[in-house]
């Protein structure tokens, strides 16, 4: 599985990708996550399961879904994000991968 | 629920902003020139750097006038690259082939270029091919790059029989489009040519690019733009990414006469006002911010969120804060949060003016570079000195704020401590 954090630059999300990863191999799963600028979104996240936008350029969701028609899109929760709190935004996500 | 509509309308406003395709194609073509920045950048920094005997070292060996020619092929024919890099980025953004639209763009720059006849030799001045051209390059690179979307998807291309193996007709369809983008910059070349500027370089830099930068490079502009980002920031939107095309466009050739200037050896630089004041003296506020949260606050959650956010605020990183605290649609921090950085350019302003301060060199610092390091690259020792400065008056004007949020805080916990027994 395949998760990719988005942000203006990819700085702040490669924090929460870090935190996230090492919950994630904690418990032994297969998540392979990284954190991207939002520009490259187009071409590198084409092959993502699902990629996590953050919320500081939620404004831009809708272009996103434009690029990615593909793929599974959502919007971290603030109050996770400025925690960032890695353990709470993989548990979400594994429950929207799992719909 | 009206006040979520209002956000909602915003954040619509800010995405089309955002996602204008010649405004990103600005931003996104000079966010790749970062690499050619940063060479240029160094180089006129270690060329112009004076310790002890480095300085005879350096030209003794030969270094020196190695770094002046990095120097050149890098900052003065930056116009050049970003033209490239523009009308790619512009052609991308339409699905169509972004290296042939940027190789176009290329051409019609060139083609407004002036190229001169001297006696043995053909010249190209090379003042147009970096500060000077900057802005007769983007406007170049969005005009051809456009031209060549609109003419192929209008379908406008040389028509191949279908027995022509597809790689070779695709090389033909750029074709038509290359020749109108020749034909159109040639009209403009020769026009701009009967008037009394003599080229299109000359005309722009008169007409638009000094007005717009005199009207640009006052502080009261820097303090709206300044506000305006952090008044983004407070509804929950990127303000920096969203406010710096328009910073690029305007004051960015103005880093590049300062840097100019400076690699040549002058001692007084041209503007004060550039995009790297901007971006390294709003102040390290964050970083001020975070330290009274670890040490001072004594509510859990405000402790808890600055030594979360302490480190990534020393990198210049704040959404930890931002978001942690909130300081997003949170009125008590956004008085501060609006101050500091206005009061931090002031003060720099008027530091560079009575001397304290040199002009910024126009180096450019790549983000995430720790806070108190980066004024070091723009202004020197005394750039670190005054950032500690600005350091502690980011701090006081934090501190009443902090202060009542933080006792805010601390009722919530015991109210909710008491719920919980």
């Amino acid at each position: 599985m395949k998760i990719i954090l988005v942000c203006a630059g990819g700085m702040s999300t490669s924090i929460l990708a870090k935190n996230m990863q090492e919950y994630s191999n904690k418990l032994d799963l297969e998540y392979e996550i990284s954190a991207i600028s939002i520009s490259k979104a187009k071409l590198d996240a084409k092959d993502a399961d699902i990629v996590l936008c953050a919320p500081q350029v939620k404004f831009q969701v809708n272009t996103l879904k434009e690029q990615l028609p593909n793929v599974q899109i959502a919007v971290i929760d603030m109050i996770d994000y400025g925690m960032m709190n890695g353990q709470a935004v993989l548990d979400k996500t594994m429950e929207l991968l799992k719909k | 629920m009206k006040f979520q509509e209002k956000l909602e309308k915003l954040n619509d406003v800010m995405s089309k902003v955002q996602t204008n395709k010649y405004l990103q194609a600005l931003s996104s073509g000079m966010m790749l020139l970062l690499p050619i920045m940063f060479i240029g950048s160094m180089s006129a920094l270690l060329r112009q750097v004076n310790i002890g005997g480095y300085q005879d070292f350096i030209k003794a060996v030969g270094i020196e006038s190695a770094l002046a020619g990095v120097y050149t092929v890098t900052m003065n024919f930056m116009a050049l690259y970003v033209v490239f890099l523009i009308g790619n980025k512009l052609a991308d953004s339409f699905d169509e082939d972004g290296l042939i639209a940027g190789m176009i763009s290329v051409m019609a720059f060139l083609i407004i270029t002036p190229i001169s006849q001297f006696d043995k030799v053909t010249a190209i001045e090379i003042g147009y091919l970096g500060s000077k051209g900057l802005f007769v390059g983007m406007m170049s690179a969005l005009i051809a790059s456009r031209i060549y979307v609109f003419v192929i998807q209008k379908n406008i291309t040389i028509k191949m029989p279908n027995t022509v193996p597809p790689v070779v007709s695709k090389t033909f369809i750029s074709l038509i489009p290359a020749i109108l983008v020749a034909i159109v910059f040639a009209i403009i070349n020769s026009l701009f040519g009967l008037t009394s500027f003599g080229n299109a370089h000359a005309a722009l830099f008169e007409i638009l690019q000094v007005p717009l930068q005199s009207m640009g490079s006052n502080l009261f502009t820097v303090v709206i733009l300044v506000a305006l980002m952090e008044i983004l920031w407070f509804f929950g939107i990127h303000g920096s990414n969203v406010v710096n095309p328009i910073l690029l466009t305007v004051f960015y050739s103005m880093d590049l006469a300062n840097l100019e200037a400076y690699q040549a050896g002058a001692t007084v630089l041209p503007y004060i006002i550039t995009v790297s004041f901007i971006q390294n003296q709003k102040g390290p506020r964050n970083l001020a911010l975070a330290i009274l949260l670890s040490f001072n606050a004594k509510s859990e959650h405000l402790k808890k969120v600055g030594r979360l956010g302490l480190v990534p605020a020393f990198f210049g990183i704040s959404e930890p804060l931002k978001f942690g605290l909130p300081m997003i649609l949170n009125p008590i921090l956004l008085i501060p949060m609006v101050l500091t950085p206005v009061v931090s350019v002031i003060l720099s302003y008027f530091a560079i003016v009575i001397g304290f301060l040199p002009r910024p060199n126009g180096v450019s610092v790549p983000s995430g570079t720790p806070e108190l390091l980066r004024p070091f690259f723009t202004s020197g020792v005394r750039g670190v000195i005054f950032g500690l400065f600005l350091l502690l008056v980011c701090a006081l004007i934090y501190y009443p704020f902090v202060k009542a949020f933080d006792k805010q805080k601390l009722k919530e916990e015991a109210e909710l401590k008491e719920m919980a027994n």
